[in-house]
């Protein structure tokens, strides 16, 4: 037997296919095939062939020849039909087949292929009566009457006729209980049957029986259907192995590629799209492809697109359930009330009970963050198809995005119920028991929920940091969020991806916003120092805004770029930087353009491209700030609210159609960006070989003086022997050519490096501070800087940098300490209780300390009760120390105050 | 939390009790954090504490008639260069700090090195079973015992399952010999901090009545490089570890400190945290990590410091009316710690009313004190 355990993932890791390479395989397959012609009596066993092999073209025209030669006719006229079928040339396969039907009235195979195209172009009366024809005229237990019933079965199931269903798919079982049923394709029904009834246990054992590749040729159906299994429980990795093994055999089998591209979605893969096209490629008229890409063009918020693929399902099949559902969501999306009620009144026209209707819309608004109407739509869903277990989990799941995690929770156990092999409703309701243990703070507007141990650190800086943004950002966009706004840090990143799409992962995101509730990253879930949680925090919090002031109806890299803007405006340095990435993607051309930025989030070609459409985003934004004004912006929220396309609104604001806005942004881009970029050459990225380092540098810079990564080197290379003098000015050229460059041995961190050495202590602190400008996460130059305040008893200052180094690394107990003891200075009592609660949370080497350092911050602020709690806290530990001594005896009324 | 110099009846602090304590000044300033049991008898105390009261003067050391305080500093072999350097820095630091604000004789400080010319002012043998048997026997020759041995090793350490060997230069002494070589030094306490690497494993070796061992890791499975060794020495730097603000540092709050600031130091790395220091001062040869009454583990650790001082030095720069204030409070002093070992027991705000009070008492002594 198969070992499918050890054929996960590994195998398949370098997985696409792109289409270029199907059509090749097909048409070798073809030009072998008319090459070297078969022999007269081998066309049907040629034609089968073929058609196995995925070469349906050349299958037709050997069953064609088959028929004229008159050899093998009754193989030959389903094969025929099958490939016609396959192709998509419905027609011509519905033409033949009423011939056929007519020569051989009596052929079970030529009455499942007749169900099967009637089913595929949506006549399914036509369909039904076939394949119930088809049942009746194949013997007992063979291989098309059990194919034929399963079909029927899976079409009355769609109908919402699903007792009959049931009674079909128990048949297929009883069949199997006899212990006659043998070979793939029939075991392949037999599991289908019991996949359908319930038994998953079941249908994976007999799958895997199917699927045994020791036997006979394994049946491409069974291998498709197996795959499909490990789709609906959440098994991507297991289903493209299914799927490509399947695809091994037949590179063009349709429900193989189609399976890929949906086992691909999982991974918000970009090959979701190459997959769907290959399988147009070879039938132009899949509704399954055509839907995927539907789906796509509206997560791209590309509604005419999706328009566009929904209308040719739509002609082929105009009853394709999953097409009208689409069509559905289009119309809802789009405000034509009309238009959705008559897709719904036509969906339910033909299978009532179609509750599948309201989960795809759900789906597809949660896509659109549109969360409520998500939980709208789950539970229409479910009151219509109570079985219909997926609908139960993308309940769960708005319902927690909306905030109601005990209704989530319940609707998440109905889907655990139902199908424990749910990975999203178990990780989910793991993670509802992990989230009780949470504690939960509050300040005005928000609700915290954290961890026992991010508590007592994150929750006052959060609540200081909150309110800030909620207090600048409802003024400056004048709106006031829906509260109470909820913000939850989780300590584990898989506990953060759970709770974002039911599934770990998700390495790069730090936050999301759904609305009006944060979840994040806690800055436990990541290296010490390797995010800044503050900046994310206002980032998610900007989201809250621009979403709930636009019904959620604004477009992702809007609500992106207006959230990066803002990280810019609240501290220096926050916020996406221009780095080298950027400036390399602006040389060759990769920036997209103002109306494609959307793409660069919903289907990014590579991992760094949604890091420069965030980045890219932020500098749409700024530009419209700069060029039209604040207003214009926040004009645009208002009438997204409304609903308006991008384009109408954007005509509106900026008085630019989309053409104008693409030219007008590359303007801008292009005057920020254009002589940085010819300063950075990156074939001189790498520093030269130590030896040889001076003579090539010299020769770079006689070429240009202006290269920056030449001036640079030098500038490192001069500091390292010692020439300080020397290596001042090329450093400090290379600060000024490329001012964004902060990456280790940046010109900021060298140049400062040197003038503490050299005890040039007032331009080492400019360079520190010009540092933190444009890097708002490297916690260097902020100790560096604090370091240096501190010597001078700079309080203010000193709090100042601190404060914001508590941003990247809380958990640094020096941090704290020095923190507190600068705000208390400072006469900042707010900061210096976080800092010292902070210090006492952070169990301190010095306790004793800590806690009468919190007292002091709170007797100063005249919190009297709270300044004699925690310096009773600190005489408990050390009953001797005299300064809690004193504290106490002022407190008590017995000391000087 | 300190628990349990208090009931100690004699004068003497059971620590490193010699004689040769810091000068008076250093003395007085300390004043306020001497624990002494006076008043010990008429407190309620729970049965782990009576239990120790009886087992005290049998692990406690002369108090009387000490014979001094003695170092061993052996670092052995880690087939690393910068880490043996690292270790030297570290050798020489703690020898700074042992001969110079704890009063350790320095001819009573024993400096043993892979290699005796890396500093030959300073390593008196080279780190090889034979040196380290030398090293013993020149501390044991003498008239009296020793109140207290510090035995401090750095190096690598190996485990196979049963067995823990210390990698000296030559043959490497299991923990079972070290023990042997060690314990040979006639003396009524042995504080051993042993830093290598699965030095877990040679606890139950070196465990024992008035010992006090630390091991960097719990057991002789932790066997990566460990940290622990170089944050127990900056504890005892500027009293650093002094947690109870008495000015004195105990082998308890050492082995605190140096705890956290390793966990500290794994956490800032990013990396898992591969050593656990325990502690083991009852002589059951199993260690803990956090010693606590409740588990009779650390009493003793508790009331043996490092310096040398003698808490009745204190009264001495007292007129007879401070005298009498200072005894006061520390029985106020005894009063508290026998009240945090009750809290468990009573009702929160019971706990804390009484604890204001006493707080506050003895605040105002030490007020009075103060002037």
């Amino acid at each position: 037997m198969k070992n499918w355990e050890n054929s996960a993932a590994g195998n398949h890791r370098s997985g696409k296919i792109p289409e270029k390479v199907l059509r090749i395989g097909a048409w070798i397959l073809l030009w072998s095939s008319l090459v070297w012609p078969a022999a007269e009596d081998d066309f049907a066993s040629r034609g089968a062939s073929a058609l196995r092999s995925g070469n349906y073209a050349g299958a037709a025209q050997y069953f064609e020849s088959a028929l004229k030669a008159g050899i093998d006719v009754e193989r030959s006229r389903p094969g025929l039909l099958e490939a016609l079928r396959l192709r998509g040339d419905y027609s011509e396969a519905a033409r033949r087949l009423e011939a056929f039907v007519t020569a051989q009235p009596d052929s079970a195979g030529l009455h499942l292929e007749g169900g099967r195209i009637y089913r595929d172009t949506g006549e399914y009366a036509k369909a039904e009566e076939y394949l119930r024809r088809a049942l009746s005229l194949a013997s007992l237990r063979s291989e098309a009457g059990m194919v034929a019933e399963r079909d029927l079965a899976e079409l009355l199931w769609n109908l919402g006729r699903k007792n009959e269903a049931r009674r079909l798919w128990d048949s297929l079982i009883d069949a199997y209980r006899t212990g006659t049923v043998q070979g793939s394709r029939r075991l392949g029904t037999v599991a289908v049957a019991a996949w359908r009834l319930g038994f998953v246990r079941d249908a994976r054992d007999i799958f895997l029986d199917a699927t045994e590749p020791e036997t006979e040729p394994v049946s491409l159906e069974a291998l498709a259907d197996f795959g499909a299994l490990f789709l609906e429980k959440y098994n991507a990795t297991e289903a493209m192995n299914s799927f490509k093994d399947c695809l091994k055999i037949n590179a063009s089998y349709p429900d193989a590629l189609i399976g890929m591209a949906r086992a691909k979605k999982y991974e918000n893969d970009f090959e979701v799209e190459v997959y769907s096209r290959a399988a147009l490629e070879i039938n132009p008229g899949l509704a399954a492809a055509r839907n995927l890409l539907a789906e796509l063009a509206l997560d791209s918020e590309y509604y005419e697109a999706a328009l566009g693929e929904i209308q040719a399902a739509l002609a082929v099949n105009p009853a394709n359930l999953e097409s009208l559902s689409l069509l559905a969501v289009y119309y809802f999306i789009g405000g034509d009330a009309a238009g959705f009620d008559a897709a719904e009144k036509k969906i339910l026209g033909i299978n009532p009970a179609y509750g599948r209707l309201y989960y795809v819309m759900a789906e597809n608004l949660a896509s659109r963050r549109k969360y409520r109407e998500a939980v709208d739509f789950s539970r229409k869903a479910v009151e219509l198809d109570p079985e219909l277990r997926p609908a139960y989990v993308t309940l769960g799941m708005n319902l927690t995005r909306i905030g109601d995690l005990d209704g989530g929770r319940e609707a998440m156990e109905r889907a655990f119920e139902g199908d424990p092999f749910n990975v999203w409703a178990a990780n989910s309701l793991e993670l509802l028991d992990q989230m009780d243990t949470f504690v939960e703070s509050g300040s005005e507007h928000f609700r915290y929920r954290m961890s026992g141990e991010d508590g007592p650190v994150l929750a006052p800086y959060a609540a200081r940091l909150a309110e800030e943004a909620y207090a600048k950002l409802s003024r400056r966009y004048g709106f006031r969020p829906r509260e109470p706004i909820f913000i939850e840090f989780f300590p584990d990143h898989g506990g953060f991806a759970v709770r974002t799409l039911g599934l770990p992962g998700l390495e790069g995101a730090l936050g999301v916003c759904f609305g009006q509730v944060i979840a994040m990253d806690s800055p436990r879930a990541r290296k010490a120092g390797s995010f800044n949680w503050g900046t994310t925090l206002w980032h998610e919090f900007t989201h809250v805004i621009t979403m709930q002031m636009t019904n959620h109806n604004i477009p992702r890299w809007f609500t992106e770029g207006l959230s990066v803007f803002e990280e810019y405006r609240a501290r220096p340095g926050w916020g996406d930087g221009i780095d080298l990435s950027f400036i390399k993607a602006y040389k060759e051309g990769k920036l997209l353009k103002a109306s494609e930025l959307n793409r660069g989030f919903t289907r990014p070609e590579s991992p760094e491209q949604v890091a420069l459409a965030y980045l890219q985003s932020a500098l749409a934004c700024q530009w419209m700030e700069e060029a039209f004004g604040f207003e214009s912006i926040r004009r645009s929220l208002l009438l997204f609210a409304e609903n308006r396309s991008a384009q109408e609104v954007f005509r509106e604001t900026l008085a630019l159609d989309s053409a104008a806005m693409d030219a007008e942004y590359a303007r801008y881009i292009d005057s920020r960006f254009e002589k940085i970029a010819g300063r950075v050459a990156f074939d001189a990225r790498d520093a030269p070989a130590a030896d040889s380092g001076r003579d090539i540098l010299e020769r770079r810079l006689e070429n240009n003086p202006d290269d920056f990564f030449a001036n640079l080197h030098m500038g490192t290379l001069l500091e390292k022997e010692g020439s300080l003098r020397e290596a001042e000015v090329f450093l400090k050229k290379a600060r000024a050519l490329f001012p964004y460059y902060v990456e280790q041995g940046n010109p900021y961190q060298l140049l400062a490096r040197m003038y503490l050495e050299t005890g040039r202590e007032d331009e080492a602190l400019a360079q520190l501070e010009e540092w933190i400008r444009v890097d708002g996460d490297s916690i260097e130059p902020l100790v560096e800087a604090g370091e240096i305040y501190r010597r001078r008893e700079d309080w203010v200052a000193l709090a100042k940098v601190l404060d914001l180094a508590v941003f990247i690394d809380p958990y640094e107990g020096t941090i704290q300490e020095k923190l507190g003891q600068a705000a208390l200075e400072a006469k900042n009592w707010d900061l210096a209780i976080a800092a010292c609660k902070a210090l006492v949370a952070l169990n301190t080497t010095d306790p004793a300390e800590a806690h009468l350092d919190l007292a002091e911050a709170y007797f100063a602020s005249g919190d009297r009760m709270a300044a004699k709690r925690e310096t009773l806290r600190s005489l408990e530990i050390a009953p001797a120390y005299r300064k809690a001594q004193k504290l106490l005896l002022k407190l008590s009324g017995d000391g000087a105050e | 939390m300190r628990s349990s110099a208090c009931f100690y009846s004699s004068p003497a602090d059971p620590g490193f009790g010699a004689k040769s304590g810091p000068a008076t000044a250093a003395a007085s300033r300390r004043a306020f954090g001497i624990r002494k049991a006076l008043f010990a008898f008429s407190l309620r105390l729970p049965v782990f504490l009576l239990f120790f009261l009886v087992a005290g003067p049998a692990l406690r050391v002369s108090g009387d008639e000490p014979g001094g305080r003695a170092a061993i500093l052996l670092t052995g072999v880690s087939g690393d260069q910068d880490l043996q350097a690292a270790y030297l820095e570290e050798t020489r630091k703690l020898y700074s700090i042992l001969t110079g604000t704890l009063g350790f004789a320095r001819e009573r400080v024993v400096v043993l090195f892979d290699d005796p010319q890396a500093d030959p002012g300073l390593i008196r043998y080279r780190s090889t079973r034979e040196g380290l048997e030398e090293a013993c026997l020149s501390l044991s020759t003498g008239e009296k015992k020793a109140d207290l041995v510090f035995v401090f090793i750095e190096g690598h350490g190996s485990y196979d399952g049963k067995t823990y060997k210390l990698n000296l230069v030559g043959p490497d002494p299991t923990a079972w010999e070290l023990a042997a070589i060690l314990y040979s030094i006639p003396a009524g306490r042995f504080v051993v901090v042993n830093a290598t690497s699965a030095s877990g494993g040679s606890l139950p070796a070196l465990s024992g009545e008035g010992k006090i061992v630390i091991t960097a890791t719990k057991s002789g499975s932790e066997r990566n490089r460990t940290r622990m060794g170089a944050y127990f020495v900056e504890s005892l730097e500027r009293n650093a570890a002094d947690s109870d603000k008495d000015d004195r540092i105990s082998v308890m709050e050492a082995f605190v400190f140096s705890g956290r600031k390793v966990e500290e130091h794994y956490k800032k790395e990013g990396n898992l945290q591969t050593e656990h220091a325990v502690l083991d001062d009852n002589g059951d040869g199993r260690g803990q990590s956090d010693p606590n009454p409740e588990s009779e583990e650390g009493l003793l650790a508790r009331t043996t410091f490092f310096d040398g001082g003698l808490r009745t030095d204190a009264l001495e720069a007292f007129t007879p009316e401070e005298r009498m204030l200072a005894l006061e409070a520390w029985e106020l002093e005894e009063r508290i710690e026998a009240l945090k070992y009750e809290k468990a027991a009573m009702p929160r705000s019971e706990y804390e009313k009484k604890l204001e009070e006493l707080l506050l008492k003895l605040a105002r002594i030490n007020e009075k004190l103060g002037k």
